[in-house]
């Protein structure tokens, strides 16, 4: 009798149809309520400590609001079950497969894990190493936690805005070829901005995609294309940790609300598997050290002592189409006999790559002049920290 | 954490047991080491003796020695597997050893013997819970500090006989673990020999209103072993007679109903003893909010009491029993109430508040 009455519930409640549901949809697609998840958490924290009757009134609320929230929906129905005999596991309900179950289970918890665990106050990803004037915000994704980060840059320096759950792909991290599930570690820029309504429902309130692969990943071979940032179906609150084929997935609600500060063509969209988080006085020492190392460079290019010029280049460099060899005997021929270069370097940012040792991505934009000639571009290169210790540019190239 | 769990009493032979009387007032007194020790010397006159062996496994139960208690439970099941009170306490020491699979067991066959064994419904459905939370804690690494891991007793050790063996002789009430654990007390003999069938939820009944849905705070009260009323319970609670503050006790029950009817929510909210519980776990902030809007949202109230006993345990506490009318413009009803009272200073505060 008690499992028949939940499963008319649920049955009433998960299926993405009717009006109600319709209704509850089209609210959480213009309304924000950053709460749903703390509900969620409340609950649970209740059904902890024995509480079942006030985390079940929790939940009716919240799905109330949200009945595509299926874990919410799975751990009601445990519960309304607990009421009428023992329940002995997570995922007590008989509809939901072990998959099902497991997914729930990993969602629960990471969204838990962040609330017992949150990251440490006032500490910025060390990747975050320089945002430039436009870049207004920046998204950092620890991919181990489910968690994306998004930094308001006040002043030229990072502050946490917002943080989200977001699902990452069926196969986990480090991306390699077209098809493998897993969502690629770097540091990527979003390139666009779909609006639903040219969108299947499937990728719920828009799509960004991002820049995957970059010049770093078809240096490593990497292939596959379609990397982006995007909502969830209609009839679906949140996708479990690892479901997607590859993108990042937000809430409609969560991706809505990120909207606005994203700018295509300069939004910095770090995927990591791990946050390495460091003080403001120590991420400012580290700015100040990177700014230095660019500088030098550009100051040795202005010098026309292409030795010096040269010796920011590793013998691994590769770019433009040539590989050391040719770059430093095509510099050396181009730089020969100039009487004065001017460089100037401006909308500078930098991001540690994550996953890769020392490895720097340096963005800005570049008005060059020569007595022969002048060029202004957006130039992005890969800086290496080397065995001895110097820091070395493996590519460099122009940003389209 | 809140605990549920209420521990029965029972009595259904010898309706003027002096053993057993005395074992009770020794208990009451909470002097437990000495009503084991007179519990044992009266066993080992008659070792058949179940309402002996039911208070020694009570004894036990208050003194955490639960293996012990466990056993003694366990024995009188298996002798009289028609009892469900013995049932409903081998789980509550179940419970308390954190075997929750063992005290749903038993809480099962003590509602197999009486299907309307409402004492053991609510104990069945904490069990629940507290397996849901287990099971909930392992799948997914949360931890309220230790809360799960044993069903914490609260132990009242209401004594009272009941002449009718089927009369369901209960006792529960909640308790939190945290709150120091009320005197025992003595039932008042003005009151039906079975529990009256508890309503559905009710919108204003009183303030421990939701406990009657939710935990059902079950103190059925059973007429004396003796005909006769106060005299005779006082002599069997308080070793020393103390001199009585029952009129103390009742102009404060008294000014309660009448702030109550007032609407004079400062005055009722008044009556409560700081070491009060909410009850459902709520806090006192949120539980004092419901009830000031409760009793000021009527246009009028009218509580009522009658039917008023007094028991007093010592110089400092209290059971008063009654019948409570209450009635207001949106709401009526009539429920058996019972208030723990506590002297507080000059003051009589009430402590604990069920409903039955």
């Amino acid at each position: 009798m008690g499992r028949v009455i939940i499963f008319l519930l649920l049955s009433v409640a998960g299926s993405g149809a009717g009006a109600a549901n319709l209704i509850a949809s089209h609210t959480r697609l213009h309304e924000l309520d950053p709460g749903q998840e703390a509900i969620l958490v409340k609950a649970l924290h209740e059904v902890s400590a024995s509480r079942v009757n006030e985390a079940l009134s929790d939940l009716r609320g919240l799905l109330a609001a949200n009945p595509g929230f299926r874990l919410a929906q799975m751990v009601y129905a445990d519960l309304l079950l607990s009421r009428a005999g023992p329940i002995s596991e997570f995922g007590a309900v008989p509809f939901a497969s072990h998959r099902q179950v497991e997914a729930f289970r990993d969602e629960a918890r990471v969204r838990l894990r962040h609330y017992s665990a949150p990251p440490p106050a006032d500490q910025i990803p060390s990747a975050l190493v320089m945002l430039s004037a436009e870049q207004k915000y920046a998204v950092v994704v620890n991919m181990t936690t489910s968690r994306l980060f998004l930094y308001e840059n006040r002043g030229g320096e990072p502050y946490l805005a917002h943080d989200f759950y977001a699902t990452i792909g069926k196969n986990g991290t480090g991306k390699f070829s077209q098809g493998d599930q897993k969502t690629p570690v770097g540091v990527y820029f979003v390139t666009g901005v779909i609006e639903p309504d040219r969108l299947p429902d499937f990728y719920g309130s828009g799509a960004f995609p991002i820049d995957y692969p970059n010049a770093w990943d078809q240096r490593h071979g990497r292939t596959g294309y379609g990397i982006w940032l995007h909502g969830t179906p209609s009839n679906t609150f949140s996708r479990p940790p690892r479901d997607s084929d590859g993108c990042v997935i937000l809430s409609n609600a969560d991706l809505e609300n990120i909207k606005k500060y994203i700018t295509p063509g300069e939004t910095p969209v770090i995927l990591a598997d791990g946050i390495q988080w460091v003080s403001r006085a120590e991420w400012r020492k580290q700015r100040e050290a990177m700014a230095g190392i660019v500088e030098q460079w550009r100051r040795d290019w202005e010098s026309r002592d292409t030795d010096r010029y040269l010796g920011h280049y590793s013998p691994a460099y590769a770019g433009l189409g040539m590989d050391y060899e040719a770059w430093v005997a095509y510099k050396r021929k181009v730089n020969n006999g100039k009487r004065y270069i001017r460089v100037a370097l401006s909308g500078q940012s930098m991001f540690l790559y994550p996953g890769e040792r020392s490895l720097l991505v340096v963005t800005f934009r570049q008005d060059y002049a020569s007595d022969r000639n002048q060029r202004r571009f957006t130039k992005r290169q890969y800086w290496k920290q080397e065995a001895d210790g110097r820091w070395r540019i493996l590519y460099e190239g122009s940003v389209s | 954490m809140r605990t549920l769990i209420g521990v029965m009493l029972l009595f259904w032979t010898a309706m003027s047991h002096g053993a057993a009387a005395d074992v009770q007032a020794l208990i009451a007194g909470g002097r437990l080491e000495e009503a084991l020790s007179r519990v044992d010397s009266d066993l080992a006159a008659d070792k058949s003796d179940v309402t002996l062996q039911f208070l020694k496994g009570l004894v036990l139960t208050r003194l955490n020695r639960l293996d012990h208690a466990a056993e003694i439970f366990q024995q009188i099941t298996d002798e009289h597997p028609d009892l469900p009170e013995p049932y409903n306490n081998l789980a509550v020491v179940h419970a308390a050893r954190g075997d929750f699979e063992a005290a749903q067991q038993a809480l099962r066959k003590a509602i197999n013997t009486h299907p309307s064994y409402a004492t053991a419904h609510e104990n069945l459905g904490d069990i629940y819970a507290k397996m849901a939370s287990q099971a909930y804690n392992q799948a997914l690494e949360l931890d309220e500090g230790n809360s799960t891991a044993k069903a914490k007793l609260a132990l009242i050790g209401d004594l009272f006989s009941m002449p009718d063996p089927m009369g369901g002789a209960a006792a529960a009430t909640e308790v939190a673990a945290t709150r120091p654990r009320p005197e025992p007390r003595k039932e008042a003999p003005d009151t039906p020999a079975r529990p009256e069938p508890v309503g559905p939820q009710r919108p204003e009944p009183a303030p421990s209103a939701p406990a009657i849905a939710e935990t059902a705070a079950v103190a059925t009260a059973q007429p004396e072993v003796m005909p006769a009323t106060e005299t005779q319970s006082t002599d069997a609670t308080a070793s020393p007679p103390a001199p009585s503050s029952a009129d103390e006790i009742r102009s404060a029950v008294e000014a309660w109903a009448a702030a109550w009817s007032a609407r004079n929510a400062d005055g009722y909210l008044a009556a409560y003893s700081t070491e009060f519980m909410p009850p459902d776990g709520a806090t006192r902030d949120d539980w004092e909010q419901a009830r000031r809007e409760r009793i000021t949202r009527p246009r009028y109230i009218k509580v009522t009491m009658s039917g008023m006993n007094i028991v007093e345990h010592g110089p400092e506490h209290a059971q008063v029993n009654f019948r409570q009318r209450y009635e207001s413009d949106a709401f009526t009803d009539s429920v058996r109430k019972t208030l723990m009272m506590k002297r507080t200073g000059s003051e009589w505060k009430i402590v604990e508040e069920t409903l039955r």
